[in-house]
């Protein structure tokens, strides 16, 4: 549906991106990750028009984008910016009926088919109760998911979203995400992430944007590795797969701070994954940190790992105690990198 | 929108009756009756106080259609029709005429002037086939400061015109002929071309990149509008001069009672600003000896104003 070729972007003179290929078509979530400032919104501008590719070819259903109209290019596809600033106050219900213009036309009227898409893009997002109220007059996550149900009433084949998630708590992070997911059965989807996590489990691939091209692209286990996260965000993380989803699950490292120089040594017994957060919590005030005996995939056994790789060699006295079979095994913090 | 179908129609009513009104008010003090009465009577109103009335309404809607489309354009409710350099550019127009052809073809020039200042501010504020709001609005101020620079010379150097040009900066309906109501019956049809583009309008007023990913031409809508709506304020101000206020509050009063949809907000502004100017214009030529308009819709419309601001901040 969707085809980059080569593209370059730039954004007055200085260039963002280079060298961008990819497609994706219906029935994927694709997601864009990458740090700030790495190009993800001006991708997902570039795909919608607002900035014209300096080089290369974008192509939509195997038109060039430029061949479109305006109103035909937005029966195909829809937007959900960043932050919508709505200047007027406008009823909920008039601004999803904006998302019929394409559909409707300069010179004729509202039709049933209309008010029904727009009834349904506002079940599908929640926000049926608040059909009546000012745009002005509603929360700004209220307001995301209202700019949603727009985009979703203009029935598009290609959705993009530019985090979509920004201003909502957690439970409609999760809520608005999910209906994604389902909507992208139907159409394809292009969105913009900050949280990785949901990146993670959303999407069905994803684009890791960094050094202003794509430096990694693939189903989200082969993107969201240590090293690629590394070095496009300049943190340490430690990469679980979540065993309930199978799919990657990435927290920060946290630098130890405070205590510092405390020459208290803790021996820690756990198993299981009970002593994560303690051996973090010691780890992370600075004191000298054994733990055992652990088997080498013991989720404790990693959070170990983690932090030791992360401390400074001075305190690399921190170890395991080795087992006597085959699959236990000796760990010296001195072998971790250190960052 | 069909709940307002009423609304729009009281006002429509109610520009009637204020026509009516308006016009068998007055000095002279002709009464109902004297209707069928003699001559002098009927030129005072047929010839004197309905055109000056029909004029008063026409450039009133007029005022505020092209308020209610800046507004929307700058998404900004303070917004108003002379906000691009169209009143200097009409007041210089006349001051123009007023002080090398003694007066002649003032109108003619006023908006002459309108047209050419908004022209120059929207040259100058396109880049490269586009042209950003903000853009336009700084071009605006700096045209504008430039324009009324050369109109204070003008005003300096005018000597016994001086009186002339401050009148006719001030506004007002007091040499109007039926003359003048043909030219400001051009106001009507632009405006229905206005009305055209106020779906694009709400939908513009939600962003111009929401605007683009709706599927709006906005360039095109841009230019539609703003020329558009400098040619409604360049006739209005060469019949009238630059009246201030009315395209300022109206849109921003209706806007209260109808709701921000153009397609409503529009015609409803359209009808109130006649309705609005007529009763300022009656106001001024009844109380004391012909009140400049321009003074009372100042008068009455700054403190409004300065209402509506505090309201604004107060949430």
């Amino acid at each position: 549906m969707i085809e980059l070729h080569d593209v370059d972007l730039l954004y007055g003179a200085r260039v963002v991106l280079e060298k961008v290929s990819f497609q994706s078509g219906k029935g994927e979530f694709l997601g864009v990750i990458g740090p700030n400032g790495s190009g993800k919104t001006t991708l997902l501008k570039a795909i919608s028009r607002i900035v014209p590719p300096s080089h290369g070819a974008i192509l939509l259903e195997d038109r060039d984008l430029g061949d479109f109209s305006s109103l035909e290019f937005s029966r195909v596809v829809a937007v959900v910016p960043q932050a919508a600033n709505p200047g007027f106050d406008f009823s909920v219900r008039n601004v999803v009926m904006m998302g019929r213009y394409p559909h409707i036309g300069r010179f004729s009227s509202e039709r049933d088919i209309d008010r029904g898409v727009c009834r349904e893009a506002m079940e599908r997002t929640g926000i049926t109760h608040l059909a009546d109220r000012s745009i002005r007059a509603i929360s700004g996550g209220e307001l995301q998911r209202v700019i949603i149900a727009r985009a979703l009433a203009q029935q598009p084949q290609l959705l993009l979203l530019d985090e979509p998630t920004a201003h909502l708590d957690l439970g409609q992070q999760i809520g608005i995400l999910q209906a994604m997911k389902e909507m992208s059965r139907e159409i394809a989807i292009i969105g913009v992430f900050h949280d990785l996590n949901y990146a993670a489990h959303f999407c069905d691939r994803l684009i890791l944007l960094h050094d202003h091209r794509i430096f990694a692209m693939g189903d989200p286990a082969s993107v969201l590795t240590h090293d690629s996260i590394g070095t496009a965000f300049g943190i340490d993380v430690r990469v679980r797969k979540n065993p309930h989803t199978g799919r990657p699950s990435i927290s920060p490292v946290y630098k130890p701070g405070g205590n510092k120089g405390t020459c208290a040594r803790v021996h820690v017994i756990c198993g299981g994954g009970e002593g994560t957060d303690i051996l973090q919590a010691l780890h992370g005030a600075g004191y000298q940190v054994t733990v055992g005996v652990l088997s080498v995939n013991d989720s404790d056994y990693l959070a170990h790992e983690t932090s030791i790789s992360h401390a400074s060699p001075r305190r690399h006295s921190a170890r395991l105690l080795p087992g006597q079979w085959g699959n236990w095994s000796y760990f010296s913090g001195t072998q971790g990198q250190s960052s | 929108m069909q709940k307002q179908g009423p609304f729009l129609f009281l006002l429509f009513l109610a520009v009637a009756a204020s026509i009516l009104i308006c016009t068998v008010i007055g000095p002279a003090g002709i009464p109902f009756l004297g209707l069928a009465g003699d001559e002098s009577t009927s030129i005072i109103l047929f010839d004197v106080r309905l055109p000056r009335v029909i004029a008063a309404v026409l450039v009133g809607s007029g005022l505020a259609a092209a308020g209610v489309v800046m507004q929307g354009l700058f998404r900004n409710s303070m917004a108003d029709p002379y906000l691009l350099g169209t009143s200097s550019g009409g007041a210089l127009g006349a001051a123009v005429a007023i002080v090398f052809l003694g007066g002649a073809f003032h109108w003619v020039l006023a908006f002459i002037g309108c047209i050419v200042a908004t022209f120059l501010v929207y040259g100058i504020s396109r880049q490269g086939g586009r042209m950003p709001v903000e853009q336009l609005l700084l071009t605006g101020i700096a045209v504008s400061m430039f324009l009324s620079a050369i109109l204070s010379f003008l005003m300096y150097s005018a000597g016994e015109n001086l009186h002339q040009i401050f009148l006719w900066l001030m506004g007002g309906f007091w040499t109007i002929s039926w003359q003048d109501v043909w030219i400001g019956l051009l106001i009507i049809p632009v405006s229905l071309l206005l009305l055209v583009f106020s779906r694009e309008l709400n939908i513009f007023s939600m962003g111009e990149e929401d605007a683009v990913h709706l599927g709006v031409d906005i360039e095109l809508l841009k230019k539609t509008l703003l020329l558009a709506s400098s040619f409604i304020t360049g006739l209005a101000v060469a019949v009238a001069g630059s009246i201030g206020f009315i395209g300022l509050i109206t849109p921003h009063l209706m806007r209260l009672v109808v709701g921000p949809d153009h397609r409503v907000l529009l015609p409803a502004s359209m009808m109130a600003g006649g309705i609005l100017l007529v009763l300022s214009d009656t106001l001024a030529r009844t109380v004391g000896n012909e009140v400049p308009v321009g003074v009372v819709t100042a008068f009455f419309g700054a403190p409004f104003f300065i209402f509506l601001l505090k309201r604004r901040y107060m949430g």
